[in-house]
């Protein structure tokens, strides 16, 4: 609507801007004849002007309708003006005057007003030349009669291709507008509707379902978090009140002692599980990349190496780190090494005595990748998306210790700075690959917003 | 496992250390443990007490909360700071991310433990900072018939050459620095290995134990014990 009414008003302006000027330019062009033609009148001898002045008011009264010669004291000698009319300067310029009560002899009719240049001569007098405009306002009548014509159609349909055009995204505006207000309600299935068109309107319902997918999912976590808190805190916590109602109630002080230390040691557990629930939560929102410096794979695989070498051959397991020359990333040295250990103390977890436990910095197409890989149960293809998530546990490995937030954690700090983590099944094992070179982050939601 | 004995001390008197907590019941365990252990222990309720008691000098040791009534934790050690008061503060508190370490460590605070906390780290820790280590100008450390040559990367035992890792000669030469010291895992990995994160695996423990088996022999008194729940300490065989 609004866009209906600028442009309407746009049009008046040009066909105002033609008219003034058309209507302008056809004055200036009278205005310009009549002076040059009273300048020259005033160079010449009274006599022959005085000739001149009567042929030209009677035969060519098409371009002068006025004309007069007047002496040094303002009386006429020749012409048909009576007197110069007041108000009006000898000063060779033209001017555009309503007609004087008393112009001509006799009275005359026109409705326009009239152009006048008056010279004064050498001798004091004074020549008059002047035409009326009744010309130009014919012209002006003409020019009005055709815009009016032009303008009300233009204005008609631009209020109503503005009218359709807006009623029709209104509509659709509507439509996503209750969607929304659906979702808002709790129906968090319902995604707004798209019609193919890859147009404004289009691209932002893709971004919005794209937003609610995400939520989506995020909310499930946090579901599926509350259960497991529920069930992976509330466990040992339980265990801890039996143990210290076991203490409470022993009969010596041994018995109560060893139930306590015994309570102590749970509630540890569920202490670390409270840290890496943090941490996780503490990675996740930091937000942009403080911190970040060039580190060296390399170096940092073989540090991993040597602080896990005894733990490795203490549990009689095939360790081995393999790098070249130093591969630079830029990354949070801090938060790369923990995501490391994370996965290699996994690896060393969970692999049997006998197998193999591998790290490596290495190239792969021009990539730079930290590999961790294992011999031991791995992990079924289909739950290989599902490992990062808090408090995944394979079937296979849910008698080993631990709180299962580790992978958690590599995967927060894999998306913080960008990074994937790629999981791959290594027969027998798993093949951790961390993948440090930062991909277009939110693809889908970037293209749909360009 | 109590880690401070007068015989030990350098200093002359019991040390005097100022809790400045405003949980009651926490306040109750430190002071109450502190006493137990031998020190003089005194408790503030709120930084701007725990700012005027420490400005005067009325301890060696400060252990304060950050979420403090009137002055906050970190506030008051800066303050403290800024007039020239060097007393060692640990800091206690609930808020335990890398950040909030980072944060405390830089107001100046000299150690940072999150709660919860078990109280033997908290000693371990307490008497790490009222004991400072040894000057770090000497070039050759000594503790009973363990000698460690700075210069030459060289470590003997009664005319024992033994070989260590870089990573061994490390741990090693942290805890000579701290002879009669309970050092908790936690410290090693802050100290020695600078992790910020707590792996899953006794890592410390293997570490520990490979260290022990070089320096140790088979008929040598043992130096390297084991301070059971806590962590580590190397001390001269009796």
């Amino acid at each position: 609507m609004a866009f209906a009414i600028g442009l309407t008003g746009c049009t008046i302006l040009i066909f105002a801007f033609v008219y003034w000027q058309t209507v302008r330019l056809e004055r200036d062009r009278i205005g310009s004849y009549l002076t040059a033609e009273a300048a020259q009148a005033a160079q010449e001898p009274a006599g022959r002007l005085m000739a001149e002045l009567r042929i030209r008011l009677t035969s060519d009264l098409r371009r002068v309708s006025y004309g007069a010669l007047y002496d040094d004291k303002g009386q006429r000698l020749a012409g048909n003006v009576v007197e110069l009319p007041p108000g009006l300067l000898a000063d060779c310029k033209p001017r555009r005057l309503d007609v004087p009560d008393r112009l001509l002899d006799q009275p005359i009719q026109t409705g326009s007003r009239i152009m006048l240049v008056a010279c004064r001569r050498d001798d004091g007098g004074v020549v008059l030349l002047g035409k009326d405009l009744d010309e130009v306002a014919a012209l002006r009548a003409v020019i009005l009669h055709a815009l009016t014509l032009g303008l009300v159609p233009t204005v008609v349909l631009a209020l109503l291709v503005g009218a359709l055009l807006s009623s029709r995204a209104l509509r659709r505006v509507r439509v996503l507008q209750q969607t929304i207000s659906r979702v808002m309600h709790g129906n968090l299935h319902e995604r707004l509707p798209t019609h193919g068109r890859r147009d404004d309107l289009d691209q932002l319902a893709g971004g919005i379902n794209l937003m609610l997918d995400e939520i989506e999912e995020l909310l499930a976590e946090v579901r599926s978090i509350g259960d497991n808190i529920a069930h992976d805190l509330r466990t040992p916590l339980a265990v801890v009140r039996l143990k210290i109602e076991r203490a409470a109630a022993a009969a010596d002080l041994m018995t109560a002692e060893a139930a306590s230390r015994s309570a102590l040691a749970d509630l540890d557990k569920a202490f670390a599980i409270i840290t890496a629930l943090l941490r996780i939560t503490e990675i996740e929102n930091h937000g942009a990349c403080d911190n970040m410096s060039p580190v060296d794979l390399s170096g940092l695989v073989a540090e991993i190496f040597d602080l896990y070498e005894p733990l490795a051959e203490a549990k009689g397991l095939h360790f081995t780190a393999s790098y070249d020359a130093a591969i630079p990333v830029k990354a949070d040295r801090h938060l790369l090494l923990e995501a490391l250990a994370n996965l290699v103390d996994n690896a060393i977890k969970f692999t049997p005595p006998g197998g193999r436990v591998g790290i490596a910095a290495l190239w792969d197409a021009d990539v730079p990748v930290i590999r961790v890989s294992d011999t031991g149960p791995g992990i079924p293809e289909a739950e290989h998306h599902k490992v990062i998530k808090r408090f995944y546990r394979a079937d296979k490995s849910r008698h080993i210790p631990g709180h299962g937030l580790g992978l958690s954690i590599v995967a927060a700090i894999a998306k913080r700075h960008g990074f994937q983590l790629r999981i791959t099944a290594n027969q027998p094992g798993i093949i951790f690959d961390l993948i440090c070179q930062p991909a277009d982050k939110s693809r889908q939601v970037d293209i749909a917003l360009q | 496992m109590p880690s401070f004995s007068a015989a030990q001390n350098p200093l002359r008197q019991q040390p005097r250390i100022l809790v400045v907590e405003d949980d009651p019941d926490i306040a109750e365990g430190i002071v109450g443990h502190l006493r137990s252990q031998g020190y003089e222990a005194t408790h503030a309720t709120d930084g701007e007490a725990g700012l005027m008691a420490l400005r005067a000098g009325l301890a060696d040791l400060a252990i304060a909360d950050r979420m403090l009534p009137h002055l906050d934790g970190l506030a008051m050690i800066e303050t403290l700071r800024g007039e020239g008061v060097l007393i060692p503060i640990l800091i206690l508190s609930a808020l335990g991310s890398v950040d909030d370490r980072v944060r405390g460590l830089r107001a100046g605070g000299d150690d940072y433990l999150t709660k919860p906390f078990a109280m033997d780290e908290l000693m371990a820790r307490v008497e790490a900072l009222l004991r400072r280590p040894v000057d770090h100008r000497q070039t050759v450390l000594q503790v009973g018939d363990l000698r460690m040559d700075l210069i030459d990367r060289l470590v003997e035992r009664n005319q024992r050459q033994i070989d260590l890792l870089p990573r061994e000669f490390k741990l090693l030469e942290y805890m000579m620095r701290r002879p009669g010291q309970t050092i908790t895992r936690a410290m090693f990995l802050e100290d020695v290995w600078h992790y910020r994160f707590t792996p899953q695996t006794n890592l410390v423990d293997v570490h520990m134990g490979k260290l022990r088996h070089k320096v140790d022999g088979p008929n040598e008194p043992q130096m390297i014990v084991g301070v059971p729940g806590t962590g580590f300490m190397l001390r001269a065989a009796v």
